[in-house]
């Protein structure tokens, strides 16, 4: 499970580029979000209502009331021309964060050839289970 | 309605009556109702229900936040101090309110047993004065009984008794009393001239003046104490 903290400023990327595919309603985007992600992130509602209301008011996402089902009104969202340039420049955010950390995390074939070894024999003892006998 | 509506209301409580804020509770309730009758349609109870969807529901501190409210408690410390302080000041109106309206009852016997004994009143009078007090202590002590139920449904879901529900309920406090002491009056003068037209009971009838006032007053009294400050 990823925590909430690290991706609070990508909530707004996540909704969007779910939007931009087609016009959804709440309960559908956290259903989406919660398949897509393999379960490992379960958006909150008040998360996803406060991104989608900040979103609403800065004429990203406009909101109309959808078709009744069960005699219970729906709430669809839409993503604004706005929300798209917005939406482009969060994904370009987005590859300049992750190439930025690429830089740090551990990436045995962006380490010089003597770590390279080191690293590489760190990866493989986390590839392959640890040996019967040695388990702490 | 559903259990989670009256979740969801709960959490909004305390929100500024606002049309944005209204309309996040609407919108938060549809997709919690959604999720809520999926988990049913896959099988789930509604206590297993309600339980998956209020742990997924997040902290009302984010919305707080987004309608620009000022979250109420956000310290833990002041938070639990405020809590026990709410749990005693419910106790203590609950004792009273039911302390109250046990006198009211023994008060009706006692004006019964009076106005039989020593003004020889017709039975009628008398009965209807127990009648009259001992029907109000039973409202007192269930209305005082019903508010406790509420108050601590409210604690208990982490929502403090805040400064606005006092003001609203010593608003309410102050509309009962009105409503108390025009129906008292208008009860005592129509026993007044019941018993005084179809029985010729003019004499004894007037008691229901006096103790009326004396009701009236106390209820006045009690009401007073019963206001948080």
């Amino acid at each position: 499970m990823i925590g909430s903290d690290i991706l609070r400023g990508y909530n707004d990327l996540i909704v969007l580029g779910l939007l931009s595919e087609k016009d959804s309603y709440g309960y559908n985007l956290l259903q989406e979000i919660a398949a897509r992600s393999g379960r490992s992130y379960q958006m909150k509602e008040t998360t996803l209502y406060s991104v989608l209301s900040r979103l609403e008011k800065n004429g990203m996402v406009r909101s109309y009331e959808g078709s009744e089902t069960q005699g219970r009104k729906r709430t669809y969202f839409h993503i604004t021309g706005a929300g798209f340039q917005y939406f482009r420049d969060k994904c370009t955010e987005w590859a300049e964060t992750k190439d930025l950390i690429d830089r740090f995390a551990l990436r045995p074939a962006l380490a010089p050839p003597p770590e390279r070894a080191a690293l590489d024999g760190i990866f493989a003892n986390e590839r392959s289970p640890a040996p019967k006998g040695e388990s702490k | 309605m559903s259990k989670v509506t009256d979740y969801v209301d709960n959490l909004f409580y305390l929100m500024p009556r606002t049309d944005q804020a209204a309309e996040m509770r609407q919108k938060l309730m549809e997709s919690a109702e959604d999720k809520y009758e999926a988990l049913l349609s896959w099988g789930k109870n509604e206590d297993e229900a309600l339980g998956i969807v209020v742990s997924e529901f997040g902290s009302m501190e984010e919305i707080c936040a987004e309608l620009g409210v000022e979250p109420i408690g956000m310290d833990a410390d002041a938070r639990q101090a405020r809590l026990a302080g709410d749990y005693a000041l419910l106790g203590r109106r609950f004792s009273r309110g039911l302390g109250f309206g046990i006198v009211l009852c023994v008060l009706g016997l006692v004006a019964c047993i009076m106005l039989e004994e020593i003004y020889y009143a017709a039975d009628a009078v008398s009965v209807s004065a127990l009648l009259l007090l001992g029907g109000l202590g039973a409202a007192v002590i269930t209305a005082s009984a019903l508010r406790y139920t509420r108050g601590k449904r409210l604690l208990q879901m982490g929502l403090p008794l805040g400064d606005e529900l006092r003001e609203r309920q010593n608003a309410r406090i102050r509309r009962a009393e009105k409503t108390f002491s025009s129906i008292i009056m208008l009860t005592a003068t129509a026993l007044f001239f019941f018993f005084g037209v179809f029985m010729n009971a003019w004499h004894p009838a007037w008691v229901f003046f006096p103790m009326g006032g004396v009701l009236c007053g106390i209820i006045s009294t009690i009401l007073e104490t019963m206001r948080t400050k």
